[in-house]
């Protein structure tokens, strides 16, 4: 496959039209840097998920076209785009939890599947000590509340030290406390040299160095 | 290390695991009895084809002068085929297995009714056969001596068996893609009640492949117990029909019967393993092509 010069950008949308059901369609041209903080924000239903899909290349426009590191999204780029999922961390929505392991196996899933379980256990550490895990590392799934699984969806998309990080709405069930110490967290992230694009409707915890993207459909 | 393999046992298909198993062995054992009764039917078939093709039998006639043939000369017939006993096997059909398999039993002593001298000799060499011909027709002193070889008569013989064959390994082929249908529904239903959870791996960077590979070698080894038990069970059940049935003919002696069972066994392992291996392959097209389908949603 060519690659296309793309100035350190990771990603490209060029002319991409978003149909959501009983709206206008969503026309999106945005690049995305190395290192970008992006908050996208838009009222529900207005297609914010959506946009993230094209992030983690889940779709595959009719319209436009998407660059991800240079090469262009096609459906016969499936190669290159699982090894471009493998480095990302993902952070959906009533994300997928298996019920019956326990926090550290659920976590443990991303390392075997992005095939980096090296010093697992230290990194484990790192993050149950961030999202303050520690104690209910060990217990299952369905025992846990609402916010703890929350908690756990974020380990679990942070635990390889992802260049980029999605995240659709990752303060949801969180408390206030949280919110802002996960803000600080993604901040954090953010100046080690980590890309980060979430959604959020809650936009009291960022500062003026993220580039807000308004959707108005 | 939480192995990604046993993940998926322990995600995939929990709730029917008891339900697999026993539809595995209900299945499995009637492919398993369809190839047992198709190898023995095979078997038996052939060698009875073979046994019979190389039969001639020989009938010597009176003369018109005469009331039976001269004892003399079936004697003389008869200790020419002892002296060649080692180059062919023979078997004399004296008066009463005649009288008996006709059905006119004691009617010579109400009538008066004489018989040929008949015999039969089992040689596949046609040479050899012209030959005794030859040689009984000498003996005989120019009596009327006619030769039946048993091949012409198997035609028939062979075309039904030919038959039977067919329908037993058609019937073997739809219980087997019956079952491969059943285990792709079932997958298909456990596939859409996973599915946020594969979607979630698709994500994570899991490719089709991996995904395809490692769930279909998961409904493998859940297949995999009832397979074994239904094949234990099934050479089991056979060998006992022909051991106290005597359903097979050609068991004479214990060594033989105990080489034949091995036999059986052994076959019906190499063709389950067969059709298990055709199964994961159709499973892993099928699976492939279910995480292709859905890698990319179209907007």
């Amino acid at each position: 496959m060519n690659k296309i010069p793309t100035q350190n950008y990771i990603f490209s949308l060029e002319d991409i039209s978003i149909t959501i059901k009983g709206a206008i369609p969503l026309k999106v041209s945005l690049k995305v840097k190395n290192g970008d903080f992006i908050i996208i924000k838009g009222k529900n239903s207005s297609g914010k998920s959506m946009l993230l899909k094209l992030f983690y290349l889940k779709c595959l426009p009719n319209k436009g076209k998407i660059l991800f590191e240079g090469n262009e999204l096609k459906n016969s780029s499936k190669h290159l785009v699982q090894e471009f999922r493998k480095k990302i961390g993902v952070i959906l929505q009533n994300d997928f939890l298996i019920p019956f392991l326990n926090v550290y196996q659920n976590i443990e899933i991303a390392c075997e599947i992005q095939r980096n379980t090296k010093n697992i256990d230290s990194r484990m550490n790192e993050i149950f000590n961030w999202l303050s895990l520690q104690n209910i590392k060990n217990e299952k799934i369905q025992n846990l509340s609402n916010s703890q699984k929350q908690k756990v969806v974020i380990a679990r998309a942070l635990i390889n030290n992802p260049k980029l990080i999605l995240a659709d709405q990752p303060e949801t069930f969180l408390d206030s406390d949280f919110r802002k110490k996960l803000m600080y967290l993604f901040s954090s992230l953010n100046k080690l040299g980590s890309t980060i694009i979430m959604t959020t409707n809650d936009l009291s915890q960022f500062d003026e160095s993220c580039r807000i993207i308004t959707l108005d459909t | 290390m939480l192995n990604f393999q046993a993940l998926l046992k322990k995600t995939f298909l929990i709730n029917n695991n008891n339900f697999i198993h026993g539809i595995s062995f209900i299945v499995i054992s009637l492919i398993a009895i369809h190839i047992a009764i198709f190898f023995n039917f095979y078997k038996f078939s052939n060698d009875w084809i073979v046994g019979e093709s190389e039969k001639t039998t020989f009938i010597i006639s009176k003369n018109t002068n005469e009331k039976v043939i001269p004892d003399d000369v079936t004697l003389k017939i008869i200790n020419y085929l002892e002296e060649n006993q080692e180059l062919i096997k023979f078997k004399i059909l004296d008066k009463d297995l005649i009288q008996e398999s006709l059905g006119i039993k004691n009617i010579d002593d109400i009538f008066g009714l004489s018989l040929p001298f008949v015999f039969l000799i089992q040689n596949s060499d046609d040479q050899v056969v012209d030959e005794v011909y030859t040689s009984v027709l000498k003996i005989s002193d120019n009596r009327i001596v006619e030769k039946y070889p048993h091949k012409d008569q198997l035609f028939e013989v062979v075309n039904l068996f030919k038959r039977i064959k067919v329908i037993i390994f058609l019937m073997l082929l739809v219980i087997s893609i019956l079952f491969a249908f059943l285990v792709l529904n079932i997958t298909k239903a456990a596939l859409i009640s996973n599915y946020k959870f594969l979607e979630m791996i698709q994500i994570m960077g899991e490719s089709s492949y991996g995904l395809s590979k490692n769930i279909s070698i998961t409904i493998l080894k859940r297949i995999l117990p009832g397979s074994i038990i239904s094949i234990i069970f099934v050479s089991t059940v056979s060998s006992l029909l022909i051991k106290f049935l005597g359903a097979n003919f050609y068991f004479f002696s214990d060594n033989f019967y105990f080489e034949q069972t091995l036999k059986t066994l052994i076959l019906l392992i190499i063709f389950i393993l067969i059709l298990l291996a055709l199964l994961l392959i159709f499973l892993m097209i099928y699976l492939f092509y279910f995480f292709e389908k859905r890698f990319f949603d179209k907007v």
